[in-house]
């Protein structure tokens, strides 16, 4: 998912501490997909109330959140609109690989082969309509605001990012790069560890900054320069040429300039070129979202996690107290900004 | 070698005002006197201390110098001395002696490059009031167990501390009368945290008034003089704390 830009981007180990009264823009669908992959018991289904309905995206979503909360970061987060027209591919290569791992599963299930049956269970997350309004109801009561974008989640975060009214985005893609977010934030909202795909180990995950004008300047690219180069390996948007990686498209960009010499020199097309620099460049966002904070509604978070998911009460109440704490507390600047 | 000689108690006093925010700073010494400014590690309050040469009963400087100290083990050395004693520091290579009666305590200097003078922010405010500390002081006192942050307002006419919980509140009221000088046109309002506005209070002892300058969501300065005939020039930064 996403663009694959790794091998150019700039990132640096980073620790929650260090953003303390820090807005933070979170890309909702993403860190949501996120959840509901990895929030998972041991034989890979996902968590479930006493109804068989999924909560692994009501649990992340609260946990992480107060985690945030707790070092001080104030998360917005940022919902995906109508998904633009050339996503259509993309939406649909995703949902070939769950019905594809669905097949799997049913084969792994008969044979009895755990490990499989855990991994294929993980690729298979539905996010409905109803699980989101479920997350936004959620975020009301814990008093934490969400923008709903008009189209492009990522888009309307990274725009958040480049106007000042958040510091940076969190997001494990590489694409609010492509957007212009100056600082992408990753792994936090992870756990601290992650299982490696397909073997039963795990690594430590620790929290990293990616840094657009560090990676822009490293490369000696621009702005511009770097969405092309993210066309020429492939988006959400497009395919990408083929054998074309973030390495080589760079050289090639960098050769030649733009992706239309690239292009001409290779006897190529990419289908919408335009249409695609101009989502990255100037996406749909709402200018001026209403980013308000405000004293958790435990009575209301309690209905929600407990009364209707059957969260346990004892492990819930005390970090809704926590965060309580924390919005009364306001926020602490520090002299630098002065 | 330098020799440096002054009041324990004057001493004391900046040792405590600087470990209310680190435990190690660096002392810039020149010959008109010494400067010392530190900030606590998260850069929330920072306070800078000029202490002119003319405080000293005998200040013979070598050369410029720049001392990096552990400030904690400075104030475990003065705990022998009573505050009516001289003390005479003696600094020499990487070593500093102080001398108390006919005690002589030698501890070596930290190294320089680890300890950093940190950068006075930019701070301006024409809205200030010069107010009794004793009367501040009162206010933070009764504040303390209500809330860990304090809203500070000011206008034309009245200064207040007031600091609110869900259940309890606590409020100081200044009417003009009872503040020395007052400047501000348009009232102005910001919130502080209290532990740190409480611990320099309470290490700011031989200081009778001083100055507070602040505006709208704005870092604090207080501007203050202490040390024998308040020739100790020191100003006390403190970030805001944002509302909702």
């Amino acid at each position: 998912m996403g663009v694959d830009i790794s091998d150019l981007v700039f990132k640096e180990q980073v620790s929650l501490k260090g953003y303390e009264g820090r807005i933070m823009a979170i890309d909702a669908y993403n860190i949501i997909y996120q959840f509901l992959s990895s929030v998972r018991q041991p034989d890979g289904t996902p968590l479930m109330d006493a109804s068989g309905r999924v909560t692994s995206h009501l649990s992340g979503c609260f946990y992480r959140s107060v985690n945030l909360i707790e070092n001080g970061i104030k998360p917005v987060y940022v919902f995906d609109g109508k998904p633009s027209r050339l996503k259509a591919n993309t939406i649909r290569e995703r949902i070939q690989v769950k019905e594809k791992a669905m097949e799997d599963l049913v084969i792994a299930k008969e044979k009895g082969d755990l490990e499989k049956i855990r991994s294929l269970s993980a690729r298979i997350s539905y996010l409905t309509k109803d699980m989101v309004q479920e997350v936004k109801d959620l975020l009301d009561a814990l008093g934490i605001p969400y923008v709903q974008a008009p189209s492009e989640g990522e888009g309307e975060a990274s725009y958040m990012c480049k106007t000042g009214l958040a510091y940076g985005v969190i997001s494990q893609d590489y694409d609010c790069l492509l957007f212009g977010a100056h600082r992408v934030f990753r792994n936090f909202t992870t756990g601290s560890r992650r299982k490696v795909p397909g073997r039963n180990i795990y690594v430590p995950v620790s929290p990293e900054m990616m840094n657009l004008g560090e990676t822009l300047s490293r490369n000696g690219v621009t702005q511009e320069q770097l969405v092309d180069i993210g066309i020429l390996v492939g988006t959400d948007f497009n395919s990408g040429l083929e054998r074309v990686g973030a390495k080589t498209a760079l050289k090639l960009i960098k050769k030649h300039g733009s992706i239309e010499e690239v292009l001409k020199e290779k006897g190529q097309v990419i289908e919408n070129l335009d249409e695609i620099r101009d989502i990255f460049r100037s996406p749909s966002v709402i200018e001026n979202p209403e980013i308000k904070f405000r004293s958790p509604d435990s009575n209301k978070a309690i209905e929600i996690l407990c009364d209707e998911h059957q969260f346990s009460r004892e492990r819930i109440e005390p970090f809704l107290l926590s965060i309580k704490e924390k919005y009364s507390e306001g926020s602490q600047t520090s002299l630098d900004g002065f | 070698m330098s020799r440096l000689t002054l009041s324990v108690k004057n001493l004391k006093e900046i040792a405590d005002l600087l470990n209310t925010v680190v435990t190690e700073a660096k002392f810039k010494l020149d010959q008109t006197g010494i400067s010392i400014k530190a900030v606590d590690p998260s850069h929330v309050a920072m306070i800078s201390i000029d202490i002119p040469k003319e405080l000293f009963t005998e200040y013979s400087l070598e050369k410029d110098d720049e001392l990096a100290i552990d400030v904690e083990k400075l104030k475990t050395t003065l705990k022998v001395a009573r505050d009516s004693d001289e003390i005479t520091v003696k600094i020499e290579k990487d070593k500093i002696a102080f001398e108390i009666g006919a005690v002589i305590r030698t501890m070596n200097l930290l190294d320089g490059n680890a300890v950093s003078i940190p950068r006075i922010p930019k701070i301006t405010s024409e809205f200030y009031v010069v107010l009794a500390k004793q009367e501040f002081d009162k206010g933070l006192r009764a504040a303390e167990d209500v809330s860990d942050s304090i809203k500070l307002s000011l206008s034309a006419t009245e200064f207040k501390a007031k600091s609110s919980s869900e259940t309890e509140e606590s409020e100081l009221i200044l009417p003009k009368d009872l503040l020395k000088e007052v400047s501000c046109e348009s009232p102005v309002k910001s919130s502080y945290p209290i532990e740190y506005l409480i611990k320099f209070t309470r290490a700011l002892q031989s200081c009778e008034e001083f100055k507070l300058s602040f505006r709208d969501d704005y870092p604090l300065t207080v501007d203050f003089r202490f040390g024998k005939d308040s020739l100790i020039n020191g100003a006390f930064y403190l970030a805001p704390r944002m509302e909702e």
